[in-house]
Parts: C-alpha cells; structure tokens; sequence
C-alpha cells in the first residue's frame, strides 16, 4: 500500500540523491531504502537510444568490414566510437547531408551564393529546354516541306543489246619467267575441265582429260598448225613457257584460258569467250535483270534548281549478280551523275547467262531523275 | 567431494553454451550476425562500465569503444569454453585501464576474491535492473527516464504530461515498486 506520506518521502529522497551522488541512503523505512537503492541504481540508466543507436554503428561497421575487408575501416570506426555518446546529443538534430533551406545547420555550411546560382542554374536549363522544343517543332515543320516537294523516280532498268556476237577473253600462265610460247590453241568448249598447259606440271594426273578453252562453239578463232599448245598470238617461238601469268593456263593474265585477259577464254577480256572485251547480250548471252534496286536520293543542289533529266551508265554485271566498272556514258551534273553510280552500286542482278551458265556481261543502264 | 548439479541446470546451461558458440561462429562468418551477440551482452557491458565510470556520457562512450574492439576483434575469439560475455568483459577492463592510464588515475582494484564477487554481483542485477525498465508501462517508463536520465524535476514532467505533481510522484512511485518486484522474483 502506498501512501502520500510514503510517496512525498521517497521522492525527496531521490532529490537528494541527484544533489549529492556520494551521500548514503538515508536512515528511513526498510521498504523505503530499498526503493532509494533502486533509485541510486538507476542514476546511471543509459539514454533510451543509446542502445539502438550503437547497434546502428556496429551494423555500418560490420557492413564496411564485410564490404570492403579493411583493418583501417574497422580502425576508424573504433577510433570514432570514442565522441560516440556526445555525437549522439547532437544527432537528433542534425542532418547527414545539407538541406535546400540550410535544415541540419552546423553540419555544413549554407551559403546563399550557392542557392543563387542554383536556381540560376536551373532557369537557364528549363530556358533551353524550353526553346529547343520551339526549335525542334520549326525544323521538323521544314523538313516535311522538303520530303513533299521531291520525290525521286527511277525508271524500270534497261538492257541494251550492244552486240550480236558473243565477247570475252582469258589468261593464264605458271609465274614463269619467260613470256607464253607460240602454238596452237586446245579445243573450244563451254565447259572448261583442265586448263591449256605447254608445260605439263603433272605428268601422271588420275584422269586424263583434254584441255579446252571456253570459247562458243560458233566463234571461228584464228589457229594456227604448230604441233604444240601455246599462245598463236605470241611472238616467242620457244623454248616452251606457260607465260608469266597465274592460273594455270597460257599467257600472261590470270585465270585458265589462254591471253593476257582472265578467266577460261582466250584473249584480252574477261569472263570466258574470245576478244577484247567481256559478254554482251545477244548472240546467245541472255540479258541480266535487276531484281534489287535501291532508288538513287537527289543532290541537294539539283533539287533546289528542280533539275530532271536520264543518267546513263555502262557497267559489268558479274555471275555473281554485282556491278562493277561503273561508267557515265551520259552526265547530267548537279551532283546526280554520283548519285546514280552511288545507287547502281547497290544493285544486284540476276546475272546474264550463256549456255545456261552465268557470266559476265556489259550493260548500259538508265537512271532517270524526276521531279513532280 | 563431486558436486552434484540438477539434471535440468546442466542441459539448460549446455543449451545456452551451444547457442552462444553458434552465434560466435555466425558472426566470424558474417559480421553483421554480431548482432545477436550485442543485443545479449549490451546490459550487462554497460553497467559493468557504468559501475566504475559515474558519468553517463562517458560510461556510453566507453561502452561504443569496447563493442567496436569486439567486433573488430571477433575473428582472433576462439571459444575455450567461457561465456561471451567474460571475454568482452576482459576488453572493458583493458579499455577502462587505458582510460585511467590517460587520466592519470589509479585504477580501483578489489582487494579480493569476495570483493570482486560483490561487485559482479552488483553490475549483474544492475544490468537486470536496465533491462527491467524497458519493460515498465509506458507511462512509468516515460517517468523513469525522464526523472533519473534526464534529471527532470517532477513538475517539469508534469507539466510536459499535462498531469498533477502529486500524479507523476505516484507513477514514479509505482515504476520503483514494479522494478523492486521483478528485481525479488528474478534473485528468489
């Protein structure tokens, strides 16, 4: 039971006990005392946070050990624990990083210069953010002027049969040094097996086949009776050679037939066949179709003078279906003649075909610019 | 002569032994288990610290600095047996005599055997005493704190809870009462 008088006693006996920390329990009831010792006790009860708080530094201690393995972390962790308790006064009313409006002063130092030119700062960037957009929606207004204004056209390609005869050409030779001997050219075929050689490399083959150039059957070419193979058009009678080019044919070029050209035929050209040159459509070469052609773009300057006209190119459509050796057999300037190789060099053909082989062959193709 | 321990005291203080180990084990592994073994020893480092440092501020202070060694420290503990809390007791001496030794002051020793035994026995039910607080009704803990923590006279705490002197003596009262009764049932 308590009672008032009880109550008023034990409590000037705990003003007592903060005035003179040393001072003995005084001389009062047993139930009494025992209440003042508890009292004296609790004197040095630890603040209510200190517990948790303490708890929070050893987990960031515990996280930076963990984390990054550091003996000196640990160290400054102890080494700060020591103004723990007076640290801890102070924390509740500061912050850790410094607000807009100075919250948390005495942790860093607010200076309004810096609020000045923060919000400086910031005008300037919504100033220009704003601005660009004005700037955006205008380009983008002219940009879409521009795109209706001209719209390039090209027209549908167009193979001209520049030849009724068929043309092309061969070379060949070992990397020897002396230049291809004279003689008399192998058999014509379509098909090529084994190359022309006058120097035979290899004297036991496994299959014996006889060398032929690739030459149309219906091409009358100039032989001669020599007894052995050679180049007729060279002017080295011996001794024997199979010329200065690669490939393992007859001349001076590369490839398996006979001349300074490349490829199986025979001659200065390329792609099979005989003469100067390479296939042309007609005489039994089929014409090459494009089957991808990306429109050529107008020059800026053409399209600014509203200037239309036809580039012609002559260009190589290869087996393969590329084009090659572009050429401008009729300009119209401006910047368009460029545009139109820059386009054609896209293109893919389904390649011209001789014999129902593809081969190489020289077109002329047009390329129209056109505005409306 | 053997002595002779109740069958149940032995497995308690077996299990207790096992699990402390565990907890050692844990926290060398993963610092952050650390603390499992700060929430059971807090008490009773502080009012071992409490007891021979009077002030507060520096009784905590010193309290941050020895938790801070252990578990800096925790890697080199090798369990021979004795609980946890003897070997972060050892660091609160060394800490505390290198307090002295900064301040220039001798250290308090016991004289002996049974003085140093009284004096654990103070800082244990002291440390119980702590603990005991956090358990008041929150209105006598509120009185508690503020009357013997912050030093508030009665009217400043009544006035602050809106409630008569004589109210605030009486919770203080009552909390004392409380705290004397557990404190009987806990050494009965």
């Amino acid at each position: 039971m308590s009672s008032p008088g009880l109550i008023e006693q034990l409590d000037s006996g705990i003003d007592v006990l903060f005035t003179d920390p040393e001072v003995a329990i005084p001389n009062v009831d047993a139930s009494l005392a025992e209440l003042l010792g508890i009292a004296a006790e609790l004197r040095s009860l630890p603040r209510p946070d200190f517990r948790s708080r303490l708890k929070v530094s050893l987990m960031d201690s515990a996280v930076a050990v963990s984390g990054l393995g550091g003996p000196k972390v640990m160290a400054s962790a102890v080494i700060g624990s020591r103004s723990f308790s007076r640290g801890l006064a102070h924390h509740a009313k500061e912050q850790i990083l410094p607000t807009l409006f100075g919250a948390g002063a005495g942790t860093y130092a607010v200076r309004r210069s810096n609020f000045a030119v923060s919000v400086l700062a910031h005008a300037v960037a919504l100033i220009l953010i704003t601005s660009s957009g004005f700037w955006i929606q205008r380009h983008h207004e002219q940009r879409v002027q521009t795109l209706t204004l001209i719209e390039p056209n090209v027209s549908e390609y167009l193979a001209l049969d520049a030849s009724k005869s068929a043309a092309g050409g061969g070379g060949g030779g070992d990397h020897d040094k002396l230049q291809a001997s004279q003689g008399h050219l192998p058999k014509r075929s379509p098909e090529q097996f084994v190359p022309p050689e006058v120097m035979i490399r290899n004297d036991n083959p496994k299959i014996t086949v006889e060398p032929t150039v690739v030459v149309p059957p219906q091409v009358n070419l100039a032989n001669n009776r020599l007894p052995n193979l050679g180049d007729p058009r060279s002017t080295v009678a011996g001794p024997p050679s199979n010329g200065i080019g690669y490939g393992s044919g007859i001349g001076s070029g590369a490839g398996l037939g006979v001349g300074s050209g490349a490829d199986g035929g025979v001659g200065a050209g390329i792609g099979g066949g005989y003469g100067g040159g390479i296939f042309t459509v007609g005489g039994g070469v089929r014409a090459p179709r494009a089957i991808y052609k990306p429109d050529p773009e107008y020059s800026p300057e053409a399209r600014q003078a509203k200037y239309q006209g036809t580039v012609v190119l002559s260009l190589i459509v290869r087996p393969d279906g590329t084009a090659h050796g572009l050429r401008v057999v009729r300009s119209l300037g401006m910047g368009l003649d460029e545009k139109a190789i820059e386009a054609v060099q896209q293109w893919r053909f389904e390649p011209a075909r001789k014999d129902g082989k593809p081969v190489a062959v020289a077109v002329e193709v047009e390329v129209n610019f056109h505005l409306f | 002569m053997k002595t002779q321990f109740p069958r149940e005291t032995l497995v308690r203080a077996l299990e207790y032994e096992t699990d402390e180990r565990l907890l050692i084990e844990a926290a060398q592994r993963d610092p952050l288990r650390f603390a499992e073994l700060y929430e059971s020893n807090f008490e009773r480092v502080y009012a071992f610290v409490a007891y021979r440092v009077r002030d507060r501020e520096e009784a905590q202070d010193l309290t941050a600095e020895i938790f801070h060694q252990a578990l800096a420290s925790i890697q080199r503990f090798e369990w021979q047996g004795k609980p946890f809390a003897a070997w972060l007791l050892s660091i609160a001496a060394k800490v505390l005599a290198d307090r002295w030794q900064r301040l220039g002051k001798r250290q308090e020793v016991p004289s002996d055997d049974l003085e140093e035994a009284a004096i654990e026995s103070v800082v244990e039910q002291r440390a119980i005493l702590f603990q005991l607080v956090d358990a008041l009704p929150p209105d006598q803990r509120h009185v508690i704190i503020r009357r013997f923590v912050d030093q508030r006279s009665v009217r400043e705490i009544s006035q602050e809870l809106g409630r008569s002197e004589g109210a605030v003596k009486q919770l203080q009262f009552r909390a004392l009462q409380t705290l004397r009764g557990h404190m009987r049932s806990t050494y009965v």
